[in-house]
């Protein structure tokens, strides 16, 4: 769920989602509505959320929290799989692609 | 673990949306155990004075240190606000390059630069007049700015270019190119031992250069997403905020060896040394928050100021007062920092609020298509909302 960005925001969010490959259902709550009710304070915040709708984590923002939090969403009789290596490019491991995207100038590929 | 929602707070981030500064008034929040800060005692950790909107996502903040005025760097409006620090009024609006990102000022000349990240340049403002005086072409993406003083220069870190940028103060051009790594942003200098610290949240690394020949003495591996870093004047020791981990690192940066990796609440994307040289302000992207820190990393209180907090810096003229740039409200947070020393017991860690509530009934837009969706319409499964922005 993208938020904030103040101005442009779904071509913000589009360059962005692209550069980092986001694929699926990204919603975007323009006006900062919906962070406003769950009292999110800043970004980046992962909400989980069960099976009733009820909110069990709000935070989680490093990779082991998210991990801890998701396995104790699932349960001990769903653990998790490893990271998924095929899933494509690591951002620290391949750089290169980061100035590809970018370009040349600084701008990102929906201002040109 | 999120701050405790402040009420008006919320009601002047509602008012920052627009493109034109809104004046407000100050509003003074004490701080103490009912914000979550047990001090042990009657006294007061912290006191907010006032958040006042100044523009799309501010990223830079900084103090004249000739006059108190306050300059932020705002990198949506692609514009910097001046902000007077006694009533907390917006003075001036002064268009820079595109999306300026930091900001720092040299109180010799009366000169402001801004980090032009979109345009490859560092904008150059005469505080006296809140005129742009001059541009400087530097490298690709520049995201951080450092003002040595002593060799009276300054240094820009330039993401894409993967360089940072030695610029001279006093005729403002640019006079050496050092290679850095991808990512090259945020820099501090240890002014005693002539060394220059650029950290690359990209390849997070911090490269080490010799301030008088600018070779490269080091590059030492960071955790991920370093942002932010600042040097203890007394011991050289250099803290640097690992933004994507949730930590600061502790660099001895006279050894070039690490001594700590101190966890932090969320995100940390600003940190400020204390002028007391005691302690460190770091701002908590994730947490709407700046912790203040022992240099041992121990939190002695967490401060609630707006959301998405980023650029912190002290008030050179008011010493405990800090400055936050809030990105996700835009607006800055001032706030007194209370504590002359670690308080007696420390911050208590509480459950969020919204844990063990039901998600709201609402509709949103899909990036893509547009079609809104119905947070109900994944009832029944177990999900992870992933709330992001862009900057």
């Amino acid at each position: 769920m993208n938020v904030w960005e103040g101005v442009n925001a779904y071509k913000e969010a589009r360059t962005f989602c692209e550069l980092w490959g986001v694929n699926g259902v990204v919603l975007v709550d323009e006006e900062g509505e919906l962070v406003e009710q769950l009292g999110v304070r800043g970004v980046p915040t992962n909400i989980l959320v069960d099976e009733d709708g009820t909110i069990t984590c709000v935070g989680a923002s490093t990779p082991r929290e998210l991990e801890e939090a998701v396995q104790g969403l699932l349960g001990p009789d769903c653990p998790l799989e490893p990271p998924a290596a095929a899933a494509g490019w690591h951002w620290q491991t391949e750089p290169e692609r980061i100035e590809e995207q970018i370009g040349s100038r600084g701008a990102r590929p929906t201002d040109i | 673990m999120s701050g405790r929602p402040d009420e008006s707070q919320h009601d002047l981030a509602a008012q920052t949306r627009g493109d034109a500064p809104v004046v407000v008034e100050p509003v003074v929040v004490e701080g103490g155990p009912s914000c979550r800060v047990d001090t042990g005692g009657e006294g007061r950790a912290y006191r907010v004075l006032g958040e006042v909107p100044v523009g799309l996502d501010p990223e830079g903040v900084v103090v004249d240190p000739r006059t108190g005025l306050i300059y932020v760097a705002c990198s949506r409006s692609n514009a910097v606000t001046v902000v007077e620090p006694d009533d907390l009024q917006v003075v001036a609006t002064i268009p820079v390059g595109g999306e300026p990102i930091d900001i720092a000022v040299d109180d010799r000349t009366g000169k402001v630069f801004t980090a032009d990240a979109r345009s490859d340049q560092v904008s150059v403002i005469d505080a006296d007049t809140h005129t742009i005086s001059g541009t400087i072409p530097v490298g690709n993406y520049p995201a951080g700015l450092c003002i040595d003083v002593a060799r009276r220069r300054l240094y820009s870190g330039d993401a894409i270019g993967s360089t940072m940028s030695v610029i001279d103060l006093d005729t403002c051009e640019r006079i050496g190119v050092v290679e850095a790594e991808l990512g090259a942003g945020a820099i501090a200098s240890d002014l005693e031992v002539g060394r220059v610290y650029c950290v690359n949240f990209v390849a997070s690394t911090v490269t080490v250069v010799d301030a008088e020949t600018l070779d490269i003495l080091g590059t030492l591996p960071l955790l991920a997403g370093p942002c932010a870093v600042g040097v203890q004047r007394t011991t050289g020791h250099v803290f640097i905020a690992d933004s994507l981990a949730s930590t600061v690192t502790r660099i001895d940066g006279r050894q070039l060896e690490k001594v700590a990796e101190m966890p932090v609440p969320n995100a940390p994307v600003g940190l400020a040394v204390g002028g007391r040289d005691d302690r460190l302000y770091v701002a908590n992207r994730g947490d709407g928050s700046v912790s203040v820190m022992g240099l041992d990393g121990v939190e002695w209180s967490r401060i609630p100021v707006g959301t998405a907090p980023g650029g912190v810096c002290e008030d050179p003229l008011h010493p405990g007062r800090i400055l936050v740039a809030n990105a996700g409200s835009g607006t800055i947070t001032v706030a007194e920092d209370l504590l002359e020393g670690p308080p007696a017991t420390r911050v208590i860690e509480t459950t969020h609020p919204m844990v063990g509530s039901k998600m709201p009934a609402l509709r949103l837009p899909d990036l893509w298509t547009k079609e809104l969706h119905d947070l109900g319409e994944w009832a029944g499964k177990k999900y992870v909302i992933n709330v992001f922005a862009s900057w």
